[in-house]
């Protein structure tokens, strides 16, 4: 009897260190409430992706019997294919990749020249200089374009890809400043011994920045470059105003493209009961203009995903 | 001696303006003046036509109007203060909870942050829109519930109006949480673990060691990620049904568009938005610095 309490106690105490383990950390109780709310998190944040896929996928009778949400009665690519003839999607597809590609190159260089010169350099003016930079990421860019493009205007280069690249050829690109801080403070975590030995070799500055300096940190160039692209591809508006102006716009992106194409739609139906007909191609029109971003992403996603932690830049 | 040494000092302060030269000229040609343009134009009755700007000195007209005729800029305006007032604790709480569940020892653990990671990549003005358009950014289960529509009837609607749409794009929110929950991650991996075991060892709880060390330690992180969920939400041009507006849309709608009051209406109103934005960070530094210095 003693016994069969004892072992009672024993397994009590077994079942509770095993629920709520030694420290509450180790317990199960503990495991379980980390990833039910890692999925539940998990879940909202690809809800919307999912919809896109299931819904592109969707015949129209499927989009008009609300009874089903989740799984199409018969998979229907023509979606895919009527979107991509009305995005030009080809054609679509080559200028985004141009559009993103060549300013963030530019933008890359520019801010790993500039974060060199913050990092390495002492000079007078050079902490207001720095502050100065920060403010600018908080002035809005939608304020700065509008002066900005009566003077493109003048120079007459609207619907050019110069509306790009003159800004981010100054260090002034699309979110140039965080780039900017991102190598500056991967310069910070290289030790500078190797480029004061090789300046003792009597090597000239800008051979040290580019033989010594840039290739310890060419993680952080790929980063920053990627980022770069995704956000120039992404940037819808910046792009209807500079690129897309009627008559002037070869460069319409993806991005654009879309746009547009909502826009169409919603003349034809008014919002109206009809507009449910188009969901599927329009959900295929999106998924295939973050297609690119998503391979890009998922390929390369460390590029993307340990940048922060790897660049120090949140403890600047 | 002393003369090498100068000579030394200047060679190093022409190679720091050297290598800054491009953002310098960038930033004066790029930025600043611009700004100043667009402050000047903000007094002016300004129209652009085929190339000539118009300019018309009239005061602060353009920031009267804004306030006292103008029928749709002060309703958009306390839509997004109240809006974004709800918003960026909402943002910055669930980056938080997310850092810390990645930050356990969990499996799959770059799975999950590549799932939290990926709207950063994605989040356009038109897939969003898409998204938003088709109902695919709520969860309907939570935006019909009966706390929203009880909340909808009985609390006034400068309340129950921002809490309701949260509801409607919470995913949205969600998404500008990206890079957050990075920078969060970062400072959370550079709290000294020896701290912890020692809390648990004198038996502290989960909750307790929240409050008395995760929270302090990260509290300069806590202030970066206000003020990049600020930027990035003010930013971000939020799509709308057509005939409806946010200020970036509205901004735009004025300057650009023919037979509105023109690009000196479109300037007053960025700078009203600037040091909107400029007050916001300003409360959250004095919020978040007067803490630190009490304990």
């Amino acid at each position: 009897m003693q016994n069969l309490s004892k072992s009672l106690t024993k397994a009590k105490h077994q079942i509770k260190k095993v629920l709520f383990g030694m420290n509450y950390y180790k317990g199960l109780i503990f495991k379980i409430v980390v990833y039910a709310l890692l999925i539940i998190f998990g879940f909202l944040y690809i809800y919307p992706l999912l919809f896109m896929l299931v819904t592109s996928l969707k015949g129209p009778e499927d989009l008009v019997d609300t009874s089903i949400k989740w799984i199409p009665r018969e998979l229907v690519f023509a979606n895919f294919t009527t979107a991509i003839q009305e995005l030009s999607y080809w054609k679509a597809l080559f200028k985004s990749v141009i559009v993103a590609l060549v300013p963030s190159v530019i933008n890359t260089v520019v801010g790993a020249l500039c974060a060199y010169g913050f990092s390495r350099f002492r000079f007078p003016g050079k902490k207001i200089l720095f502050a100065i930079m920060l403010v600018t990421f908080i002035i809005p860019k939608q304020l700065i374009n509008i002066p900005q493009y009566t003077w493109y205007y003048r120079l007459d280069i609207v619907g050019s890809l110069f509306t790009y690249i003159l800004p981010a050829t100054f260090g002034q690109g699309l979110y140039s400043t965080i780039y900017i801080l991102v190598l500056y403070s991967m310069f910070n975590l290289i030790p500078i011994q190797l480029e004061e030995s090789a300046k003792m070799d009597g090597a000239s500055t800008l051979t040290i920045f580019v033989k010594v300096a840039l290739p310890l940190i060419i993680p952080g160039i790929i980063t920053v470059f990627l980022f770069s692209f995704v956000w120039y591809w992404n940037d819808a508006a910046t792009a209807a105003l500079y690129l897309a102006q009627p008559g002037k716009d070869y460069w319409a992106t993806l991005p654009v493209m879309l746009e547009r194409y909502q826009n169409t739609i919603f003349s034809i139906t008014h919002g109206g009961v009809g507009a449910v007909l188009y969901q599927g191609i329009r959900m295929a029109g999106t998924l295939l203009s973050i297609l690119p971003l998503l391979i890009i992403y998922f390929s390369l996603q460390r590029y993307f995903v340990e940048s922060v932690e790897r660049t120090g830049i949140a403890g600047e | 001696m002393q003369k090498i040494r100068l000579k030394r000092k200047q060679r190093e302060w022409l190679n720091g303006y050297l290598f800054i030269g491009l953002w310098l000229i960038g930033l004066l040609v790029f930025t600043i003046f611009p700004l100043m343009q667009a402050i000047f134009y903000s007094f002016n009755h300004a129209t652009f036509y085929a190339g000539d700007i118009k300019l018309e000195w009239i005061w602060f007209d353009n920031f009267r109007y804004a306030f006292f005729e103008d029928t749709i800029f002060p309703v958009i305006l306390v839509n997004y203060l109240s809006e974004i007032i709800i918003d960026v604790p909402f943002a910055i709480t669930a980056a938080l909870l997310l850092a810390m569940l990645l930050n356990q020892k969990i499996k799959l653990r770059s799975f999950w942050r590549v799932i939290f990671f990926l709207p950063v990549v994605i989040s356009t003005g038109p897939v969003i829109s898409e998204l938003m358009g088709q109902g695919a950014t709520s969860i309907p289960m939570l935006a019909n519930s009966s706390f929203v529509r009880f909340m909808n009837e009985y609390l006034p609607t400068f309340i129950a109006r921002p809490v309701s749409l949260l509801f409607e794009k919470l995913i949205i929110v969600l998404w500008f949480s990206g890079i957050q929950i990075l920078i969060f991650l970062a400072g959370l991996q550079r709290l000294d673990k020896a701290i912890y075991e020692a809390a648990a060892i004198d038996g502290a709880s989960p909750w307790q060691t929240f409050w008395k060390i995760t929270l302090p330690g990260i509290k300069p992180f806590i202030l970066l990620n206000v003020v990049y969920t600020i930027v990035s939400l003010s930013f971000f041009d939020m799509p709308t049904n057509p005939g409806e507006y946010t200020i970036l849309s509205y901004i735009r709608a004025q300057s650009f568009e023919m037979g509105r009051r023109g690009y000196g209406y479109g300037c007053a109103l960025g700078i009203i938005y600037l040091l909107l934005i400029f007050l916001q960070i300003g409360i959250y530094f004095l919020f978040l610095k007067e803490r630190k210095s009490r304990r």
